[in-house]
């Protein structure tokens, strides 16, 4: 939008009205030089730009301010208003077997969601594409400590929202049987001198 | 930042971490000057550390690599093997 700008700002012919006592026609008389965006509909809510923001936010405004509280809203809603940040992170994998320690990962955001990303196989999804040779991803979504549930193996997560930590280790409650020291690596994410890239998607 | 935990496992490797921000070392933990050399063992590695910073940093010993996982028998030789099949 453009301001009004004039040679004689604020002034104004007053021409009565003929016929009607104390009536004024006023017509401006400031000498524009720009003359300025008018405020009307067109410049304030169109309809089109009406029909948009009802198409996010499920209700047609009748002013800016219903216009401004409904994409606020839809933003809210969208999670966006949370201030999305992605972190990456990398870690060089150091072995071992079994153990009921965790691994552990500090981020600077509060991490929401998380991906395992390296390439080559030896993942904790054995038998899914075997040595491919591509990316593999690994998500996780903050939450309560996850397992696959049902089987004899499964992996926990943990997350600490006051350190930002995100912990992990597989879990055996039928103990490790002949499982090998380098096959608990592969199914811990941390494979030795492997190097891993996680990315996590969070708030500040 | 890059950080490594102090403890090591029984393999003699310490988990660690690379991170573009800076982030309070957590407990347990220590921050790798950035000039420091890094062995190529790394993270097999052992260091000295004060006050949450690794002061040295020398070579450790790598775990050897794993023997191959034999494949698992098939139906047939579980079969051949209780049968006596030798071929």
């Amino acid at each position: 939008m453009n301001d009004r700008v004039s040679n004689h700002p604020g002034r104004w012919v007053l021409t009565p009205v003929t016929g009607q006592s104390n009536t004024y026609d006023f017509t401006r008389a400031d000498d524009p030089t720009v003359a300025g965006t008018p405020l009307n509909k067109a410049s304030l809510l169109t309809d089109a730009t009406a029909a948009v923001i009802n198409a996010l936010s499920g209700s047609t405004p009748d002013t800016p301010n219903d216009a401004l509280n409904s994409l606020a809203s839809a933003l809210d809603t969208l999670g966006i208003t949370n201030n999305a940040k992605i972190e990456i992170t990398t870690y060089t994998g150091a072995g071992g077997g079994y153990s009921t320690n965790y691994k552990s990962l500090t981020f600077s955001i509060k991490p929401r969601f998380v991906i395992w990303a390296y390439p080559g196989s030896n993942s904790q999804w054995y038998g899914e594409g075997g040595n491919t040779g591509l990316t593999w991803v690994y998500p996780y979504v903050i939450g309560p400590s996850y397992s696959d549930g049902g089987k004899n193996f499964y992996m926990i997560f943990d997350y600490i929202e006051n350190t930002k930590t995100l912990r992990w280790r597989m879990h055996a409650p039928s103990g490790t049987g002949s499982v090998s020291s380098s096959q608990w690596s592969i199914w811990n994410e941390d494979v030795s001198g492997k190097t891993y890239t996680v990315i996590a998607i969070g708030v500040k | 930042m890059r950080l490594i935990e102090i403890a090591e496992n029984e393999l003699g490797g310490h988990q660690n971490q690379d991170i573009a921000a800076e982030i309070p070392v957590p407990e347990g933990w220590a921050v790798i000057p950035p000039d420091m050399a890094i062995p190529e063992t790394f993270p097999f590695v052992r260091i000295t550390v004060k006050n949450q910073r690794v002061t040295s940093m020398v070579a450790g010993t790598m775990p050897p690599e794993p023997e191959p996982t034999p494949p698992e028998p098939t139906a047939d030789d579980i079969l051949n093997a209780i049968l006596g099949v030798t071929e």
